[in-house]
């Protein structure tokens, strides 16, 4: 199961997707950080604008990636996690993080990301190490924009980070609960 | 639309309206699964619709998605949109009727169930109030008509 969705998602990268220059989306990226940052003076505020602005991007990458992979519905958590990690993010940002730590309910699972195409060449400043800052904030935001589109109320975090000088970079994402298609009354 | 032809399906579990027929032509819905639907008029014996539907959803997704001023819960007006699609269903072969001025009516029946923009706590879905299209003129014509 697991081997078909990295098919997948190797196939889509390699036929149809545009690439960019790594570096150009590194140092955009950083500079809407270091950006924030310099507006906000509250680490605690950016990582919220970038969950935020990652919740935008989500919306709309879903169309996207459900246009370009042609998957079908999830049967499960665990298979919507396998798609996240096999095809989701070899899609955007050619990684395929592990999916770890599972639990026994299914309804959480840890994304463990060896590499960070979004941190690369980052060092954070002093004051970010002692605050709870997470540059890739954004990718939180993301998962939870673009699971909500498929009717998946999530929350997702950031357990720990490289760039603080942990050993992996952890995400956590927490299934809350499905949605439910909902008609108001007086619709027929 | 959707609630009610789920309801009176022969069918338990149905996802709703997939195609309705007539003698003149075809209504075919296409759902994503993020809920936004498709609707298209066409010939009966138009060939491979699915493939056509699956082509309509990329440009959508180009054009209109990843537009960050184009507002999802908003019909759509997006001049690359049109362009495209036109595009495409031409080379599918079809003729495109245009309705009153020169621009192709563009209404897309666009009816996700949440709220869009931020979780609402109450988690009741509103589907955007959209206009009934225009009476079709004509539908006898052959060919793929594009009543979106």
């Amino acid at each position: 199961m697991a081997k078909q969705y990295k098919t997948i998602g190797d196939e889509i990268w390699k036929n149809k997707v545009e690439k960019i220059n790594a570096e150009l989306f590194t140092l955009t990226y950083g500079s809407i950080v270091a950006q924030l940052v310099k507006d906000y003076e509250d680490f605690g505020e950016v990582n919220k604008q970038l969950e935020k602005m990652g919740y935008n991007i989500g919306t709309r990458l879903i169309e996207d990636f459900l246009a370009r992979s042609n998957v079908g519905r999830c049967q499960d958590f665990r298979e919507t996690a396998e798609m996240i990690s096999k095809v989701g993010f070899k899609m955007f940002l050619n990684i395929t993080p592990a999916v770890t730590n599972i639990s026994a309910d299914g309804r959480e699972f840890s994304l463990v990301l060896e590499e960070n195409p979004l941190a690369e060449f980052v060092e954070l400043p002093d004051q970010a190490a002692v605050e709870d800052f997470w540059y890739s904030n954004i990718l939180c935001g993301v998962l939870r924009g673009s699971l909500e589109m498929v009717q998946m109320q999530v929350d997702s975090f950031f357990v720990t980070d490289t760039l603080r000088g942990d050993e992996i970079t952890e995400i956590r994402v927490k299934l809350i609960r499905y949605l439910e298609e909902e008609v108001p009354a007086g619709e027929d | 639309v959707h609630a009610i032809t789920s309801k009176i399906s022969p069918v338990p579990g149905s996802s709703g309206i997939e195609m309705l027929e007539t003698d003149t032509f075809r209504i075919h819905c296409f759902q994503t699964l993020t809920g936004t639907k498709f609707l298209l008029v066409a010939d009966p014996q138009q060939p491979s619709i699915d493939h056509t539907m699956k082509k309509i959803y990329e440009v959508y997704s180009d054009y209109c998605v990843k537009n960050p001023f184009q507002n999802p819960e908003m019909p759509i007006r997006s001049e690359q949109f049109d362009v495209h699609l036109l595009k495409l269903v031409k080379s599918v072969g079809g003729l495109v009727q245009t309705y009153g001025s020169n621009n192709v009516y563009s209404n897309l029946i666009n009816n996700s169930n949440l709220t869009s923009g931020g979780i609402s706590n109450s988690g009741s879905s509103t589907p955007s109030q959209t206009s009934v299209p225009p009476t079709l003129p004509n539908i006898a014509s052959s060919g793929l008509e594009l009543g979106v």
